[in-house]
């Protein structure tokens, strides 16, 4: 029963610490339909920039709070060259596909292929739990579960509730009625890169604590964060938490089931079914339906 | 306008007459390979590039192979076996290079192989594992762990830890595998022969654990949550690269410390970096860098050279182990053939090496036809002590003062 209960609890962190990685992949594919891969070599090379600082020194903590704005700014500069490419849907994923190909190049340059992994003095934060009765809660886990509730929370509340979110689920079905209104749409969504591109940068820095880094380690954790950003609902940051804990804990059970060797499939497994379901994902997107 | 005629037909008469006096270059032997530069593999196949790199340097510093200079090919199989079929083909019959040297790691050796067979080409390579599985007469293993490996290597291990004072000896063993064909092979065995499993039980001990876990897996809790339920006197990992530090960082997290642990084929300097949760760990290994390996034929030069290759292209850990090891000795497999046999005929390479003990950084390789061109199984047991890797067991090849803890 404990055992069962710590496979729930882990994978209830792990799904949410996959929604912390994806958050800006939703809300990019919901609100300026860009497919954007690029987000990845947002994580990590911020994952990069942390295994750097805590190995002169730094403390990760601090870390945690220097790449925030540092992602923010990172985010809006990439919303602006994009922006400036107007690319639809499909070439945007082309395009930022090869983008973070190019970023696995110069990775490799600066950093060769080689593993590169905080060592284990610079990083004491990993190594510890949390207990909660007889469950083990890994601190860094902890820490992704809080900031996807919180952010996932405050952002889903905002677009629903305030004017300005409203605004912009709005402008994805007729951007220029919005205008016409007096909104300053772009603003808006330069609002949400910045949110993107910050929790991508806290998520890096994460990754770098709990993994070592390689320049190639993005393909490990594609699949799995768009499986969660499907069957949440696009551009829905509640209903990616929902889908990666989704996720997370199909293949937690599988594992604490004895059935280690095929989690993975069961993690494929609750994406498939559920898209079965509901094609449209387990939570209808925030954004409404899309004009043609 | 004439004159200034004259004078360039002149000048260029004087220069092909001065290029004529020249001494012709001699044609370099070229030597086409693959390895993972980019892919799934790039961080292991960067070790075997540096090591080649460095191994080709050297040659071509004490006068190149047969007076003429060495050059490799090198070409990227980004990871993929299919690739690195593909591209051998286009070595030999487009290329035509002189001589081949093998990829990196079981999946694309055993596809290049193939290949190698098919033209006739002497086919040196360093990281496979299925050993059973190749019957290439010209294939020359240089990771050298016997025909049998999935019983000497989990034989080796268990003696080692056999061996300790019986109040330090382990009595029970949980096994924990990546669903990759080598570490299954290694853990299993074929044809209910070996496999560490099997192995372990012969051997008295008793298996409190056997569990599976996939490539690419990134919730490292449920594994290690099994692995405290169990708990094992010895944690027998059978992964690979990072797998043994994901799993003790998880263990970590849950508050349980292995007692004895082994790691079948672990990324050495990532290890390092997981101090002091790696302490104590084993692995099996080739090399060491410290005697007696050192007093092996061209040792010295191995060290020395690696770890400047290795520095200069900015590798994490730069020491020589297994893997560059195992690389540097199918370079010396390969020149040691055509040194002998003083020509690039395959058949005659083939035959030198078939016949001759060949001298490595492992000390002497014997292939035999009789056993696929294996020979005895080499390896030591190595440990983490005092924060770097020691070879530990056999007696014969363990580190002065140091035995397995």
């Amino acid at each position: 029963m404990v055992e069962l209960g710590q496979a729930v609890a882990s994978g209830v962190l792990m799904g949410t610490f996959y929604a912390l990685l994806a958050l800006g992949l939703t809300l990019a594919w919901g609100f300026f339909e860009t497919i954007d891969f690029t987000h990845f070599a947002v994580v990590f090379g911020f994952g990069y920039v942390a295994y750097e600082l805590a190995t002169r020194g730094v403390d990760l903590r601090l870390v945690l709070l220097l790449v925030a704005p540092a992602g923010a700014l990172v985010g809006m500069g990439w919303r602006w060259v994009l922006r400036r490419l107007r690319l639809d849907e499909a070439r945007s994923l082309v395009f930022t596909f090869g983008a973070l190909v190019v970023f696995e190049g110069l990775s490799k340059l600066v950093w060769t292929a080689d593993y590169r992994r905080i060592p284990t003095a610079q990083n004491p934060y990993a190594m510890g739990a949390a207990t909660l009765g007889p469950l083990a809660l890994p601190f860094t886990q902890v820490v992704s579960f809080s900031l996807s509730l919180i952010v996932a929370g405050a952002v889903g509340l905002w677009l629903r509730r305030s004017y300005a979110g409203k605004a912009l689920r709005a402008a994805v079905s007729d951007e220029e009625m919005v205008r016409s209104c007096g909104a300053d749409v772009e603003r808006l969504r330069l609002l949400i890169a910045a949110l993107g591109g910050a929790t991508g940068g806290i998520g890096g820095v994460l990754v770098a604590m709990n993994y070592a880094l390689f320049p190639n380690a993005a393909e490990q954790w594609v699949g799995l964060l768009f499986a969660a950003v499907i069957l949440g609902g696009i551009g829905n940051p509640a209903g990616l938490v929902f889908g990666g804990i989704v996720i997370g804990v199909a293949e937690a059970l599988a594992q604490g089931l004895g059935a280690t060797a095929v989690a993975r499939l069961v993690g494929a497994a609750a994406l498939v079914i559920g898209l079965l379901v509901r094609p449209e994902g387990l939570f209808p997107s925030v954004l409404g339906r899309r004009e043609g | 306008m004439k004159t200034g005629r004259v004078v360039l037909l002149v000048a260029l008469l004087a220069l092909l007459l001065v290029q004529a006096r020249l001494p012709a270059q001699p044609r370099p032997i070229r030597v086409g390979g693959t390895l993972p530069l980019t892919g799934v593999f790039a961080a292991q196949g960067k070790v075997h590039e540096a090591a080649g790199r460095a191994f080709v340097q050297m040659m071509n510093e004490k006068g190149g192979l047969l007076g003429r200079p060495l050059e490799w090919v090198l070409l990227d199989d980004e990871s993929q076996p299919d690739k690195a079929a593909a591209l051998y083909e286009r070595l030999i019959t487009e290329d035509k290079v002189d001589l081949i040297i093998g990829p990196y790691g079981t999946a694309a050796i055993t596809a290049a192989m193939r290949v190698a067979e098919k033209y006739g080409y002497v086919f040196p390579h360093h990281t496979a594992s299925l050993t059973y599985a190749y019957t290439y007469r010209r294939h020359f293993p240089t990771w050298y762990v016997g025909l049998n490996t999935h019983i000497t290597t989990p034989s080796k291990v268990f003696d080692a830890y056999l061996s300790l004072p019986p109040g330090q000896r382990p009595r029970t063993v949980g096994f924990v595998v990546n669903k990759f064909p080598g570490t299954q092979f290694l853990a299993y065995g074929r044809a209910n022969t070996g496999g560490a499993v099997r192995i372990a039980q012969q051997k008295g001990l008793r298996v409190v654990l056997d569990v599976q876990f996939d490539l690419g897996t990134t919730d490292w809790i449920p594994v290690a949550q099994q692995v405290r339920r169990a708990n094992p006197d010895l944690l027998y990992v059978a992964g690979l690269a990072l797998d043994g530090v994901n799993l003790l960082q998880a263990l970590a997290q849950l508050g349980w410390r292995p007692r004895h642990h082994f790691y079948q084929w672990p990324s050495p300097g990532a290890m390092l970096t997981a101090l002091p949760l790696t302490d104590r760990a084993t692995s099996v290994t080739i090399f060491v860098p410290h005697e007696p390996y050192l007093s092996n034929p061209g040792a010295r030069d191995f060290v020395n050279r690696y770890r400047a290759w290795a520095k200069a292209t900015g590798l994490a850990y730069s020491e020589p182990d297994v893997q560059s090891a195992a690389s540097w000795s199918a370079w010396q497999v390969l020149t040691f053939g055509v040194q002998e046999c003083r020509c690039l005929d395959h058949a005659r390479i083939a035959e030198v090496l078939l016949s001759k003990p060949v001298p490595t950084v492992q000390g002497y390789l014997k292939f035999d036809p009789q056993q696929q061109n294996y020979g005895d199984d080499i390896q030591a047991v190595m440990q983490i002590q005092d924060g770097r890797w020691w070879a530990v067991w056999p007696r014969q090849l363990a580190a002065e003062g140091r035995r397995l803890r």
